[in-house]
């Protein structure tokens, strides 16, 4: 079996997706069995990759993680096609160094070296385009020994690529006991660290993960396997001896263990020096295990959150009349764990009002340790203020929002990663390195009268964040929900035409044969839950109609 | 009368040698803007002031600091004696910054050292060899020999036993530096030889080199024998190896002091042959050569290039007496006694 490997949905008719629905049929009429396989969707990509004969890789550039995919994907045993479209060894450095910041390091850097090992140990390469061909070998040089195959000889190239047994690799490194030791850091840092946890539970014996004693609420359970203490009471000459691997991280280096190291398995990692700018911390520290090679499936940081904790938020809405099934709740972080980072409290007190006044949002104010007085600042009777809670009880309140705003904050990490849209606000920090590790989060970056990204978070406008917000919402609204029971309604301004279903906007679905968008508008014409209407009708065409705004939850403004 | 004196050390694990060796022959508080340094002198029974810079100067001139004894070009004299009315700045290097004045100085990274425009402001810089005397231009300056030695000589370093399995890699930065086109190759032939690899990565690699440190990072998580190695004074971990993996470091020159085995690395970053002098003490490899034949080959007879060390050894430095330290501490004490305090 061959499966096409991509971030794209088919029928998504771009550039080399058409190519590869093309590759799937020409592969078909050779009665050659394909399929299709997106890699967001984990359960077919690890079946493909312990079943397929072939992976023939499309661009896999915007997906979560996507060197973490790369690199698993290179440790299957399927034989590989990589069906360039792109410049898949440097996204930046290739045609837009300016950003990247790397400078010469980009040629070493985590993308080039995992995409060289995919392409080591690929069967055959098809640059799609003659351009990028020429691209990609002036940055990483030629693959002498891997075939390149011309674009219309892909499809016999793969048929006889599936004959071929599938490749034997050496084992991945072995960890034993690893030591997780994270001392100094934000919480935003602790959360985002989850994931890479989790994977370093994947590959080693055991992990033991030293955190800031105030994190520990909510890290402890967070990582299966795992044990969790706190970092500033253990006895590190102790736990050296306990571990064959120890990964350190700090922000700063001068943070960093000050004792001699020379004799352990031990890395100290920065935050202040990223590897990567343009990617996120999480997919950073992701990438580091993948280059190592140890294949995993990537995961964003998602929080479990504690029943207990789940149920006291529930009453704290339900006390303040708020339902999230048809109330669009936003949560609100007027503080940030350094000053420098905290956007104007004025400026939040006329963004809540906006929120208030413009999308009828009811409001979650929260803030941290030392932060009652921003938090009283903004929050008017009938919102739901949380001053200094306990950080399970807290994300599982963040988790009741639609969507969350603050400055780059640790509040802000963990709404993301309880599984709300995020928008930060950035001054002095990157949105690339320190976005939320939500797949919906927005952000607005500082930008001076030049155009050019500033620090100073005075150059961010009430405006300016109001219509963040508002975009984000209209991307929720087109989500399909994480609430089975929030509330959806067909759009009252819909009307029906000859060729099918068209909004005041534009918007169109045109209908050919049955009208089950009109059953849907029956349907949905007093609010019903998602589960419902999903239970009713295809999941898939309910999906295409909230995408389209044809159907969207209760307090959507059209 | 003798001045009262204080270390002005920067933070970096570089900066800390000098002061080390000083403190032996010249015992005074150690001023330090890194909180680790500050831990790490502690530790070793100095008097620490730990803080920003400017807490640093208001807390010398508090205690009526004479003359700050500083390792940084990164701190401007001028600024130290506007702070400390009528202290007195001196400078001591601190090995690679003896040569180059690093990244980050702008607009040109690489000015060298000898000519840099902060030398005229200090009120004595104490140099460490003949060749930087000779090109040094300011006016106040001294010749005092290599203050990194007198550890060497005075805690008998090089005659402690080496560990046989280690191999040392303590590279350059940047455009000499030979991690980039030798790493694999060295990971290669210390798993052959079954041998650990400690890496010791240039002070600057972290701030300037992320990407290669990342390589080094995912070697550590890769192999078992790679070490990653941080530690106060390379000096401790050289004693303790069998063997170093050289290029054009200063460190390559320090290891000569222990008289053992090295084998260097030549790579397209070095066009310059007489910046390679120091490849006279061992045998030199070109990329793609056999690197675990050389290593066993010098191991299996550590003295065979004896000769050949002490002669590039004394090449490179005068004096290696172990007086370093105390030259340094009678010029500044002359200084004070016959310029300074009239």
């Amino acid at each position: 079996m061959i499966a096409v490997v991509g971030a794209l949905p088919l029928e998504i008719r771009r550039g080399a997706e058409v190519t590869a629905a093309g590759l799937l049929d020409g592969l078909a009429a050779r009665g050659i069995p394909a399929r299709h396989v997106l890699v967001q969707d984990e359960e077919a990509l690890a079946d493909a990759l312990e079943r397929a004969d072939v992976i023939a890789l499309l661009d896999l550039r915007g997906a979560h993680a996507e060197l973490v995919q790369v690199a698993r994907i290179a440790a299957s045993r399927a034989r590989l096609a990589l069906l360039f479209h792109g410049y898949p060894f440097c996204a930046v450095a290739t045609r837009q160094c300016q950003p990247c910041g790397l400078r010469h390091g980009c040629r070493t850097s985590d993308r080039v070296a995992i995409y060289r090992r995919l392409a080591a140990r690929a069967d055959l390469i098809s640059y799609l385009s003659p351009l990028h061909r020429q691209a990609s070998e002036e940055f990483v040089g030629a693959f002498p020994e891997v075939t390149v195959v011309a674009p219309d000889a892909l499809v016999d190239a793969l048929a006889a690529l599936a004959a071929r047994p599938r490749a034997v690799h050496p084992p991945p490194p072995q960890f034993g006991r690893v030591l997780l030791y994270t001392h100094h850091l934000g919480l935003g840092d602790s959360v985002n660290l989850i994931s890479f946890a989790r994977a370093l539970a994947q590959a080693a014996d055991q992990v033991t993960w030293l955190a800031p004693q105030r994190h520990l609420p909510l890290l402890e359970r967070q990582v299966p396997g795992a044990l969790t203490a706190a970092a500033d009471r253990a006895d590190l000459d102790l736990e050296r001896t306990r571990h064959d691997v120890i990964i350190e991280v700090s922000i700063r280096a001068a943070d960093a263990f000050a004792g001699d190291i020379a004799d352990d398995r031990w890395i100290q990692l920065c935050l202040e020096w990223q590897p990567s700018p343009v990617s996120s911390m999480h997919e950073n520290f992701l990438a580091l295990l993948a280059r190592a090679g140890i294949p995993f499936a990537p995961v964003r940081p998602l929080l479990h959150l504690e029943p207990e904790a789940e149920a006291r938020a529930s009453e704290a809405l339900a006390v303040a009349g708020i339902r999230p099934a048809e109330h669009l709740v936003v949560g609100l972080h007027p503080g940030a764990g350094q000053p420098g980072k905290r956007w104007a409290l004025d400026r939040f007190c006329q963004l809540a009002a906006r929120l208030r006044e413009e999308h009828g949002a009811r409001l979650v104010i929260a803030g941290g340790p030392g932060e009652d007085a921003l938090v009283d600042a903004v929050a008017l009777p009938g919102d739901v203020v949380s001053r200094a809670a306990p950080l399970p009880e807290l994300a599982a309140l963040l988790a009741r929002c639609a969507a969350f705003v603050s400055s780059d904050s640790g509040l802000m990490h963990i709404a993301g990663a309880a599984g709300v849209p995020t928008l930060g606000i950035y001054g002095p920090t990157s949105e690339r390195i320190w976005r939320a590790p939500h797949a919906l989060a927005a952000a607005v970056p500082a930008i001076d009268e030049s155009g050019r990204r500033a620090r100073s978070l005075d150059l961010v406008s009430v405006d300016d964040v109001a219509r963040g917000v508002a975009a984000l919402l209209e991307r929720v609204a087109a989500e399909p929900p994480d609430d089975a029971d929030r509330l959806y309604r067909f759009h009252p301004g819909a009307v029906r035409e000859p060729s099918g279903w068209r909004l005041p906007g534009g918007a169109a679905i045109a209908v050919d044969g049955p009208d089950v968008v009109a059953e849907v508008a029956t349907a949905a014409a007093a609010p019903r839950p998602w589960r419902e209407l999903t239970g009713l009708f295809d999941a898939e065409l309910i999906e295409v109609l909230a995408a389209a705004h044809f159907l969207a939850p209760l307090w959507w403004r059209a | 009368m003798t001045p009262r004196c204080a270390y002005l050390v920067e933070d970096g694990y570089q900066h800390a040698f000098p002061v080390l060796t000083m403190l032996r022959v010249l015992p005074a508080p150690v001023f330090t803007t890194g909180r680790q340094m500050a831990a790490r002198f502690a530790e070793r029974g100095a008097e620490v002031v730990a803080g920003g810079l400017d807490e640093l100067l208001a807390a010398a001139a508090a205690r009526g600091i004479d003359v700050l004894i500083s390792t940084s070009q990164n701190i401007d004299p001028d600024r130290v004696r506007q702070k400390v009315p009528g202290a007195r700045v001196v400078h001591i290097g601190h090995g690679e910054s003896d040569k180059a004045r690093g990244p980050g100085s702008q607009p040109e990274p690489e000015r060298r050292y000898v000519h840099d425009p902060i030398n005229q402001r200090f009120d004595l810089v104490l140099v460490a060899t003949h060749e930087h005397m000779r090109q040094n231009e300011s006016p106040h300056r001294e010749l005092i020999g290599t203050l990194r030695h007198d550890r060497v000589l005075h805690e008998r370093l090089a005659a402690r036993a080496p560990e046989p399995h280690l191999v040392l890699w303590a590279p350059a930065y940047g455009r000499h530096g030979a991690l980039g086109p030798w790493l694999e190759a060295a990971i290669a032939a210390t798993a052959a030889l079954g041998q650990i690899l400690v890496i010791h990565p240039h002070p600057f690699s972290h701030r300037y080199e992320p990407a290669l440190v990342r390589r080094l990072q995912v070697a550590v998580l890769g192999h078992r024998h790679v070490r990653l190695a941080r530690v106060l004074d390379l000096l401790d971990l050289m004693s303790r190896a069998a063997i170093l993996l050289g290029d054009v470091s200063s460190a390559s020159y320090d290891w000569l002091m222990f008289d053992r085995p090295v084998v260097f690395l030549d790579h397209d970053g070095l066009p310059y042959p007489e910046e390679k002098a120091v490849f006279a003490a061992g045998p030199v490899l070109q990329p793609g050569g056999d690197l675990a034949a050389a290593l066993a080959g010098e191991l299996a007879a550590p003295a065979g290039r004896s000769a050949e060390r002490q002669r590039v050894l004394a090449e490179r430095f005068f004096a290696l007496d172990g007086r370093a330290g105390e030259r340094a501490r009678d010029a500044i004490h002359r200084w004070w006694r016959e310029r300074w305090s009239t």
